[in-house]
């Protein structure tokens, strides 16, 4: 149920709880004393377009269905049907997004070396979300082979080596064309250093490979030393890509913000996931201007096997935490919290994980899990 | 990994055997005839290791005598570079070569080092077998896998051009010819070494002609070789179940990019460049077996150097030469060096001196 907010006076003069030692997320929940006071209107409910794309989507979107119904969150949800083998996204699907700002998305699958094109890469040009955002972190509870993980890695998301521009020269030689340019470099840039500056983080990484791709990568580079002068207060270094790899499998607390272009990003967001703890909880979306889709946060384009549908043990943590993202974005941030709170002492407490983090719960158990758990 | 600790003195030549041939050569294996071997040790610590291997080949009489050559001081209009004609003759004469780390000479009006190399030999194919060390603890202890890389083509072909102020575009090529000849050798290398599984990584989803393309010419070579399971991977679930369960993994196949990354990423996961073997093939099978890591000119001349990765790749130059015996008991007497932690160098977090080290691995032999 909805809490009632205590009056301020009130809130005040209680006691402050003590902490306990065995739940501190409790204590952390409970002692706010910071609050966020919104403009009247605030709380008419938000429109959001849901995509619940193709294999394990419709089951974790389902789930994070069930989990906002719980918590009485102010977001309706316009559901539409996409799936991966289609030739382009409905314009109905777009409309919608266009009119409610903010989508949640299942992954899409794309047929591989199809005459298709990936539809989740069409969604992000067609509304231009340029920066593709992927939160690693450990969780509480969860063990990984590597600790002291937390990683965001901003991906520009519309040119690079994903501009689709292939040919055939002559019978049995292609190419394929690498675009970068100073306005997308310039742009994603911008937004890494803003999220840091905005998030209280203290160093921006940018990944390249302009040892080999001299103007390619060097024009990145450039652009990210620019918009690294504006921040004085913020750590500025460049990495090579495959140096990258390599100290993130060995040494992965010395990164923060990692900024990159769309192909290193894309392997850097899976390899950083994946020492985390995994696609399957990891958050996070595509943001443009003016729209916003969250997704699972690494690897969109992998909605799982036939096994895990038919036994519906796909785990909806990932896409539990996006929309966590989602509820910030439209600005409830308390409800985000509650959302967070409980997906979190979910997993801490160990009883009830899916097959990929060694547990062998459905994806029902866990959604019930932390519905039980919103406080 | 427990069973392996236990049964190490048996176990370790099967798993040596399986790890480190590369393709067979064209090679006499007369005993008694010895076989030139182009050796470049290369700058920093380039000679002290060099120095190990030579010392660890006569102790274990291996019929191998080295043609050295060093890098000039200036450069060969013949070859546009630092290296000398004579250099690359001698390795193409010889078809078999030993590369110490070579620091990179910067300014202009010359090739690298290695793209003279690459293009002048016409090496196509990287080799790199990532084996967790037995005794060497990392956070992964069972990565037993080969990745083998196109080195031709791809997007390093350094064609890159500025359309208009602002805006660069940079070619990536995949070629039928380039493609069909790392997927021989990577299923050639697979029957080879008694491997089980090849995998190809691409990113066809997204970019459907060029990885596609890629992705035909594997599927054609695998028709071939109907006893050797293959798989494709998309490169993100790649990256993903490496770092999650590298033991899924056997051999992979990749174009230049992703291969330069992952296998970078693999030698990460057993402990880094300095541990790490490989291998560059070049038409007309030859084999330039080389060490990996930088030329570390702050520990240069103080034996304070880990020689382990030019070992290995001694040895997999020898497994190329077909002395597999000699060459399991190089390799045996590396792995058990470590394993005993007795002697093992700074980066290893010991305190032996180069020349310590491989005195032991000479006794082990």
């Amino acid at each position: 149920m909805a809490r009632r907010s205590t009056p301020l006076l009130r809130r005040l003069l209680a006691p402050s709880p003590s902490p306990s030692p065995s739940t501190p997320l409790a204590g952390a929940a409970s002692r706010r004393t910071v609050t966020y006071m919104p403009r009247p209107g605030d709380g008419a409910p938000r429109g959001v377009t849901l995509i619940p794309g193709d294999g394990i989507g419709p089951l974790v979107t389902g789930a994070v269905r069930q989990v906002m119904e719980a918590m009485h969150a102010p977001v309706y949800f316009e559901t539409y049907e996409v799936h991966g083998d289609m030739p382009t996204v409905p314009a109905e699907v777009i409309e919608s997004i266009r009119r409610n700002k903010v989508c949640l998305k299942g992954g899409l699958a794309t047929p591989v070396g199809g005459g298709v094109s990936s539809l989740n890469v069409q969604l992000r040009k067609e509304l231009d979300l340029y920066a593709a955002l992927v939160n690693c972190f450990n969780l509480p509870g969860l063990p990984t082979r590597h600790d002291n993980v937390d990683i965001v890695v901003i991906r520009e998301n519309t040119e690079g080596e994903y501009s689709g521009l292939e040919h055939e020269v002559v019978p049995g030689v292609v190419e394929s064309l690498k675009v970068i340019t100073k306005f997308c470099s310039e742009r994603i840039a911008k937004y890494a250093f803003e999220y840091a500056y905005l998030n209280n983080r203290k160093k921006v990484t940018a990944v390249h490979k302009a040892n080999i791709m001299k103007l390619a990568d060097g024009l990145f580079l450039e652009s990210c030393r620019e918009v690294a002068k504006k921040y004085p207060g913020i750590q500025y270094n460049e990495i090579i890509v495959d140096n990258c790899c390599m100290q993130l499998v060995a040494k992965p607390e010395q990164f923060d913000v990692m900024v990159t272009p769309n192909l290193y990003g894309n392997l850097v967001a899976n390899v950083a996931a994946g020492i985390a703890g995994g696609t399957g909880v990891m958050p996070g979306g595509n943001v443009g201007q003016d729209h916003a889709i969250f997704e699972q946060g690494a690897s969109a384009g992998n909605v799982g096997n036939e096994k895990i549908v038919e036994k519906k043990r796909a785990n909806p943590v990932a896409l539990l935490l996006s929309s966590a993202m989602m509820l910030r974005h439209l600005q409830f941030p308390s409800f985000a919290d509650r959302l967070e709170t409980a997906v979190k002492r979910v997993i801490a407490e160990g009883k009830y994980r899916t097959k990929d983090l060694g547990g062998t719960s459905t994806t029902q158990e866990v959604t019930d899990a932390v519905i039980a758990k919103l406080g | 990994m427990a069973l392996r600790r236990l049964l190490q003195g048996s176990v370790l030549p099967r798993v040596a055997g399986r790890a480190l041939a590369p393709a067979v050569a064209p090679f006499s294996t007369e005993s008694g005839e010895t076989i030139r071997a182009t050796l470049f040790p290369g700058d920093g610590i380039g000679p002290e290791i060099a120095e190990s291997v030579k010392q660890v080949f006569n102790v274990a009489g291996v019929p191998i005598e080295w043609e050295e050559h060093y890098v000039g001081t200036e450069v060969d209009p013949r070859t546009e570079s630092f290296l000398t004609w004579e250099s690359l003759e001698s390795v193409r004469r010889n078809k078999v070569g030993l590369k110490g780390p070579m620091a990179t000479p910067i300014g202009k009006g010359h090739r690298s080092l290695n793209l003279t190399l690459r293009k002048e030999l016409g090496l196509y194919a990287n080799v790199r077998p990532c084996n967790s060390l037995p005794g060497y603890k990392t956070r992964y202890d069972d990565v037993n896998l080969v990745t083998i890389r196109e080195n031709t083509e791809g997007e390093y072909s350094g064609l890159e051009h500025q359309v208009v102020r602002g805006v660069v575009e940079s070619l990536k090529i995949i070629t039928r010819q380039a493609s069909l000849r790392v997927a021989e050798y990577a299923f050639h290398y697979a029957k080879a070494n008694g491997r089980e599984r090849v995998s190809a990584i691409h990113k066809a989803n997204i970019m459907r002609k060029t990885d596609g393309l890629f992705l035909k010419c594997c599927r054609e070579v695998a028709e071939k070789y109907p006893e050797i399971q293959y798989e494709e991977v998309i490169i993100d679930n790649c990256c993903m179940t490496l770092v999650k369960n590298p033991v899924l993994f056997d051999v992979l196949v990749m174009p230049n990019l992703y291969g330069d990354i992952i296998s970078d990423l693999c030698a990460g996961l057993i402990g880094g460049l300095g541990l790490t073997p490989s291998c560059n093939i070049g038409e007309g099978g030859i084999c330039l077996a080389e060490a990996v890591h930088g030329s570390a000119p702050d520990i240069a001349g103080k034996n304070l150097a880990n020689p382990t990765a030019l070992m290995l790749s001694a040895v997999m130059m020898l497994r190329h030469l077909q002395f597999n015996d000699k060459a399991d008991r190089i390799h045996n007497a590396i792995l058990q060096t470590i394993a005993e932690g007795k002697y093992r160098t700074a980066d290893l977090g010991g305190k032996a001196s180069t020349s310590e080290f491989t005195n032991a691995v000479c006794d082990h032999i």
